[in-house]
């Protein structure tokens, strides 16, 4: 990557003439870049343009004009908005475009997805399989004229609960094998699944030339997907030489609910709850970057004591996720549960703030477009709640963060097998779109709260916390910095919070009139930047929903930092990029 | 080392004489927020009528489609709540339930209220489809059960102006 001498002020536009138009849609920003050129283009941008780091890859099908089209969202490091660029693609026959693997190593696993969801090829891309559905599966399933088997309706509410209600029940009338398509020739007798087969023959190296493989000694593990490890129905097929991991590669999808097909079947405020259920251990943060995305559609002003309760909660949230990451770390290495309690014992009190105020532990479900549902409540736990929450933030924290500290921070065994272990380096951080602590650990100050200010964080002080070595125990030790910088934010946002005041810009609403046209939330969640890319089209529900997911994409590097290391490790170094299984299968 | 084996027992030591913070679950119960979403309850007034009117908004609102509504007319004879309508069928099905608390925000009498129940296990599918049975609560002292004769022309708005004593 060629730092630029100087950054180009001169538009895309007249640097590629012809190949490079501005998106003029309304509603619509960034550019619009032909398909043959596109390699080159997208090398510009990050050379030249300096945008080194890219965010997001999606799809999205439209439908009435025939098209397909993949979105890019690429950010520079020293921070500001985020560069929106796309290519189109005719959605009959065989669509195909340029891989961009070779110029962000972050596309990947994104468009592995967008192939699997849309059936748009990546020329040049090293392993186009499908990756959260199975290899067999039959269909695109986001493309718009796909439908799932209990298919009932392309928009909710549906007819038979409302407004005629009781016509009948869905599951009654549509026969389960209506909706199912099989492949062409398909016979269930003879059907024998093949789709593992293709990675198996990846990981023995059968594209390579014969002199290249002839490994007699290496044997291919599945490890998981029932592992207790892996922090859910997560699988790696690792390739090994004795202890030693040689190559590794992450399957995924066990949990896939098409998260993003029900999102467009919802209404704008019912998907609400549901990115409660991506990240379950923020669903704060999750919410938050939801209502972000749809308010900039909206227009919609959040009032100020909403901003501050945003932010008490959502920072509550990432020392709660924090506490349980660096818990299940420390599980990892083999202290079990122990550890983990004492961690889980502070997030208790964060849990009761949550279920006191929106009234569930977890799925809190607590955002709106345009402010909160809910105040503070007058009492936590027979306390009032602003001692409750100072007491919390002023003495406990701190005293727990310090007691972890002396505990765990300078422990001989944590030490010995976390340092030097899974070693991400700066430059590949950046290019392959790692987030959160796993891209600051490695030295990385990039942190959304800085480097693109939203809601209130412009106007709080705190610092971007980095370690330079990018291992394992620089990603422990920059959760525990973050905790304490969170407080830091946690004691100002108590300080400064109005202690009255409209928590919702107008009424709590139930249908939203939302505007033509896309947009891009995006927030720093305890993972990484959380973004949601929505495109209205003036329906009450979105069009196309899409989830960047920080765990997800945090694991394309995952191979990378394994190689070389100890079967034993590989637990540890998933373990330091915290994942959480709802939001990598989605 | 030395030192260090004592701080650890002195840690263990010092645990020994701290109060558990679990307790013996199901003998001992937190009590849970009052804001706590649990299982639904529909409520009635001091009467004894039904605050649900039938209406599905509930339904509508519903991003998980547990909610089924049917509704049907109120006479003076058979009368269940003080509206036109009410609800003759309310069903919801607790395995799809996200407990988000939508139902509760877009009801106009506020007859769905999420409670504290939190105990919620079936032996089988059919058991988790709570019926009016299991999600109306029982009449208030002074109240009448549903239906009641009442005389003809004194409740006929969809949504009443009746209070809750509250």
């Amino acid at each position: 990557m060629v730092a630029p001498s100087k950054p180009i002020t001169q538009d895309l536009t007249e640097r590629f003439p012809g190949a490079v138009s501005k998106d003029t849609r309304p509603g619509y920003e960034g550019y619009i870049v032909s398909a043959n050129k596109l390699t080159e283009v997208a090398t510009a941008i990050r050379d030249e343009y300096g945008y080194e780091y890219l965010a997001s890859v999606t799809g999205v099908d439209y439908i009435a004009d025939g098209k397909l089209e993949v979105v890019y969202h690429a950010s520079k490091m020293s921070g500001g908005a985020s560069l929106n660029f796309k290519v189109q693609a005719p959605r009959d026959g065989e669509p195909e475009i340029p891989s961009l693997v070779g110029v962000w190593q972050g596309a990947d696993f994104q468009e592995r997805e967008v192939y699997d969801l849309y059936g748009l090829r990546f020329s040049g891309h090293p392993d186009l399989r499908r990756i959260l559905m199975w290899e067999e599966f039959e269909g695109w399933p986001m493309r718009k004229d796909w439908k799932e088997v209990y298919y009932e309706q392309d928009a909710k509410p549906f007819k038979t609960r409302w407004p005629e209600g009781s016509v009948y029940r869905i599951e009654e009338k549509n026969r389960f094998n209506k909706n199912v398509r099989y492949p062409k020739g398909f016979d269930p007798r003879s059907f024998k699944s093949d789709g593992d087969e293709k990675l198996y023959a990846l990981m023995r190296g059968e594209h390579l030339p014969e002199h290249q493989r002839i490994n007699t000694d290496e044997i291919i593990v599945n490890m998981g997907p029932q592992h207790p490890s892996t922090h859910g129905v997560f699988r790696v097929v690792v390739k090994l030489d004795g202890e030693s991991v040689v190559d590794l590669k992450p399957v995924m999808g066990y949990l896939h609910r098409n998260h993003e097909k029900i999102g467009e079947r919802n209404t704008w405020l019912m998907n609400m709850p549901y990115t409660d259920r991506l990240d379950y251990l923020s669903g704060m943060g999750n919410n938050h970057g939801y209502a972000l995305a749809v308010e900039k559609l909206i227009g919609s002003k959040v009032p100020e004591r909403a901003e501050y309760l945003r932010v008490l909660m959502v920072e509550l949230n990432r020392i709660a996720n924090h506490l349980w990451a660096i818990g299940f770390l420390i599980n990892d290495l083999g202290a079990f549960q122990t550890p983990m309690l004492y961690l889980a014992k502070q997030r208790e009190l964060i849990l009761d703030i949550f279920e006191a105020t929106a009234g569930s532990r977890m799925m809190c479900n607590y955002m709106r477009f345009g402010g909160v549902v809910r105040d503070l409540p007058s009492r936590i736990r027979d306390e009032d709640t602003l001692d409750f929450i100072t007491d919390l933030v002023a003495e406990r924290l701190p005293a727990a963060l310090d007691e972890i500290e002396t505990l765990l921070t300078f422990n001989e065994i944590i030490r010995t097998r976390s340092i030097g272990v899974g070693v991400l380096p700066a430059k590949q951080a950046i290019n392959g779109s790692a987030a959160g602590p796993l891209l600051r650990a490695s030295g990385v100050p990039y942190d959304l709260r800085r480097a693109d200010p939203y809601s209130i964080y412009d106007r709080l002080d705190f610092k971007v916390c980095t370690r330079p070595n990018g291992d394992v125990y620089d990603r422990y030790l920059v959760r525990i910095d973050e905790m304490r910088e969170s407080i830091k934010i946690l004691k100002q946002v108590l300080r400064d919070m109005p202690a009255s005041g409209a928590i919702m810009d107008g009424e709590s609403k139930y249908t939203h009139k939302v505007p033509n046209g896309e947009s891009y939330g995006r927030v720093e969640n305890p993972k990484g930047e959380l973004g949601y890319y929505v495109v209205s089209n003036g329906a009450p529900n979105p069009y196309r929903y899409h989830v960047r997911a920080p765990s997800f994409i945090n694991l394309t590097m995952l191979g990378d930092l394994c190689k070389g290391h100890k079967v034993a490790d590989i637990v540890v170094i998933l373990g330091s990029i915290d994942i959480v299984l709802g939001e990598v299968d989605r | 080392m030395f030192t260090e084996i004592i701080k650890g027992l002195g840690t263990t030591i010092k645990h020994m004489f701290e109060e558990p913070i679990t307790i013996q679950y199901p003998e001992e119960r937190k009590p849970v927020a009052k804001r706590f979403k649990g299982r639904h309850e529909l409520k009635r007034y001091d009467n004894g009528l039904e605050k649900c009117i039938g209406c599905a908004l509930c339904a509508a609102a519903c991003p998980a489609d547990a909610i089924f509504v049917q509704a049907s007319e109120n006479t003076d004879e058979q009368r269940f709540s003080p509206g036109e309508r009410h609800a003759s069928v309310y069903e919801i099905n607790m395995l799809r339930c996200i407990f988000c608390g939508y139902c509760e925000d877009a009801c106009p009498t506020q007859a769905i209220v999420l409670e504290h129940d939190y105990e919620l296990a079936f032996f089988d599918r059919q058991s988790a489809i709570y019926t009016k049975k299991e999600l109306l609560v029982p009449v208030p002292d002074g109240g009448k059960p549903t239906p009641q004769q009442v005389a003809p022309g004194s409740f006929n708005w969809s949504i009443p102006p009746m209070q809750d004593a509250e």
